[in-house]
Parts: C-alpha cells; sequence; structure tokens
C-alpha cells in the first residue's frame, strides 16, 4: 500500500515535469512564433508612413557661410588683397589697398566699401552702399570699380543656390537671410 | 496523473510565453541602444542645413515608394516604409547609424523593426544589411567636388553637413 502510494506521488512529479518541459519549450517556440506574426500583422495593418508635416515656420535649407570662407571666394574673384568683414544687420565691408596709378598717384591707398545683402524677390541681391577712401567719398572710379564686379558676385551667389534647387529636385522659396559677426547665411524651403 | 501533466504544460507554456517576451524585449532594446559617436564638428567654411522634411522627399523619390526620414542625434536615422515580403506590404522600420570616415559619410544598418519586433542587424541578410550603406553612399556622392566633408551633425529636425572648401576643380 505504502509503496503504491510512493509510486504515485513520483508519477505524479515525473508527469509534472514532462508537462513542465514541454510547455516550457511550447511556450518558447510557439509564443515566440506567434508574437511575431502577431508583429508582422500589426505591421501589416499599421498607416503608411505619413510624409512629414509642412515646413512652417522652420526652413527646409540652411547654408551658411563663414567670414574666412568669403574672404577667400572675393580674393580669388577680385585677384585683389581684399579683406571681407561680415556685419551685423546684413551688411559687410570690403577693405582693400586700390592702385591709385589711375587717378594719377603712384601710391595705394585704403578703401572701404560697404555692402548690404537683400531679398529682392526670389533672388539674393548684394547692393553697394558707400565708398570711402581715407574717410572721403570716393572718386567715381572707384565706385566704379566695385559697381562692375557686383553683377559677377550676385550672379554667382544666385547659381549657387540654384545648383542646390536642382540637387534638391525642387524650386526653392528664399524665406531669410541673416548675418552676424562671423557668418552670413540665407534660409528657403521647398515651394509647395 | 494526466491532470498534474496537464497541468505542468500550461504552466511550462506560459514561462516559455513569458521568457519569449522577455527576450523579444531585450532584443528590441539591444537594437535601439546602439548609437554612434558623433565628434564636435569643427568650424567649417560652408554649413548646409537640410530638413528631415526635404531629404524624405528626396529619399520618396529615389526609391519610388512613400519614405519618412526621422533624425535623431548622434547621427541616427529612422526609416520608416512599406516593403514587400510574401505578397504582404508591412510598415517597416529601419535604424541607421550615419557618421564619418575620414571625409565621407558612411551608414550603416543597426536594426530592423516590425510591429513590436525588432531585429539586430546581425540577424538579417546581407542584402538587407547592404542596403544600409546607401543613404550614406548618395550623400557622399552629391558632395561638390570643391568641398571636403568636415563634419555632420543630426537632429530631430534634419542633417547639417559642414564642408570646407578645397578650391575651384572646374
Amino acid at each position: 500500500m505504502m509503496n503504491r502510494r510512493q509510486l504515485s506521488t513520483s508519477d505524479s512529479i515525473g508527469y509534472g515535469s514532462l508537462g513542465c518541459a514541454g510547455g516550457l519549450l511550447l511556450g518558447l517556440f510557439g509564443g515566440g512564433l506567434l508574437l511575431v506574426l502577431l508583429s508582422l500583422g500589426w505591421a501589416v495593418v499599421s498607416p503608411a508612413p505619413a510624409p512629414a508635416p509642412a515646413a512652417g515656420a522652420g526652413s527646409d535649407l540652411r547654408l551658411t557661410l563663414s567670414e574666412p570662407f568669403l574672404n577667400r571666394v572675393v580674393r580669388d574673384s577680385m585677384g585683389e588683397a581684399a579683406q571681407v568683414d561680415v556685419l551685423p544687420d546684413n551688411q559687410l565691408s570690403v577693405s582693400l589697398e586700390a592702385d591709385a596709378s589711375e587717378l594719377g598717384l603712384p601710391i595705394s591707398i585704403p578703401v572701404m566699401a560697404l555692402f548690404e545683402l537683400q531679398l529682392l524677390g526670389q533672388s539674393l541681391n548684394l547692393s553697394l552702399v558707400d565708398v570711402q577712401v581715407s574717410g572721403f567719398t570716393a572718386p567715381p572710379q572707384l565706385l566704379n570699380f566695385f559697381n562692375d564686379r557686383v553683377p559677377v558676385v550676385n550672379r554667382n551667389l544666385n547659381m549657387a543656390l540654384e545648383e542646390l534647387s536642382n540637387t534638391l529636385g525642387a524650386p526653392l522659396v528664399l524665406t531669410g537671410l541673416g548675418t552676424d559677426q562671423t557668418s552670413f547665411w540665407v534660409e528657403a524651403r521647398e515651394a509647395p | 496523473m494526466r491532470r498534474i501533466g496537464f497541468l505542468g504544460l500550461l504552466v511550462g507554456s506560459l514561462l516559455g510565453l513569458l521568457l519569449a517576451l522577455v527576450f523579444l524585449f531585450l532584443l528590441a532594446r539591444q537594437a535601439a541602444s546602439s548609437t554612434g559617436v558623433q565628434v564636435a564638428a569643427p568650424a567649417s567654411d560652408v554649413a548646409l542645413f537640410l530638413s528631415a522634411r526635404s531629404l524624405s522627399r528626396l529619399a520618396s523619390e529615389e526609391m519610388a515608394r512613400p519614405l519618412v526620414l526621422e533624425f535623431k542625434p548622434d547621427g541616427q536615422v529612422e526609416i520608416t516604409t512599406r516593403v514587400e515580403i510574401g505578397g504582404l506590404e508591412p510598415v517597416v522600420h529601419l535604424g541607421l547609424l550615419l557618421e564619418m570616415q575620414g571625409t565621407q559619410v558612411v551608414s550603416r544598418l543597426q536594426w530592423l523593426k516590425f510591429g513590436f519586433v525588432a531585429l539586430p542587424a546581425a540577424w538579417l541578410p546581407p542584402e538587407v544589411v547592404e542596403l544600409g550603406a546607401r543613404p550614406g553612399q548618395t550623400i557622399s556622392a552629391q558632395m561638390p567636388p570643391e568641398f571636403t566633408l568636415a563634419g555632420l551633425e543630426t537632429a530631430p529636425d534634419g542633417i547639417e553637413l559642414r564642408l570646407n572648401w578645397i578650391g575651384e576643380s572646374r
């Protein structure tokens, strides 16, 4: 009687352990598979990726040019030892030593030209505000020297923006520009 | 006897399911925890910021399917799109890491997520992992020849590329 009861208890433990081990395997693999299938189903019924909301105040593109870079570009294009200073309020000053031989003087004179950057419609526009020669108003020859070069700079600036627009594959709407003591930036967003 | 075996099966199944859940959770956590190190970008000649919206549109056009890019700090990018798997089109999220290698941008697939299951890149077929390199290759290919990459920074609203001018090459 006693042996039969002992046998019965050890059988119960055996059946229980076997069931538990089987269940563990079933739960691990079956459950894992079930979870993966459920997850796949979830992914199928999930909404398609929504396009990002239209940029409100933010811009899609911002191009920042540093003062040292502007200096190198200006020196390259003007072929002169010119120094560009980026100033607040969208202004730039260009200082250079101009050869005064055209004025009949065998010397170089320090010239400082002040430019303003503006958005004109959908293009960037650099315009000459003032030219000073050692504190005096510049002669017409010097004004022409700068005025002749401004359209080239404007064309280069707008061509760079056009190249960016082509790379992005969308027309750009210029939304702003600005300067601080060290850089100049222009912002744009994609045309709707 | 049978009842105790059935009870064992039930308890085992619940334990197994729980273990499977814990395993999937750990897998998802491991996949999501991989982050890149973004080196502080030095001062550069030119900085170009491109919004996530523009890049999503560009990528959708390139891949000819709706695709949404989300940028996170430390070079992490999440791409969400639908892919065809056995006639089904589940929404799949791809976790990529964008980083600089020298003056090149490289991208690596970190994980793939569908529904609530995330799989690390090591578990994915090589052709899927190779797809993760494409965004980096595309960015590097678009780099103007006059410039070299000096830095790269990702933020929730987009990506900023910092470039140094190496001179006119035209």
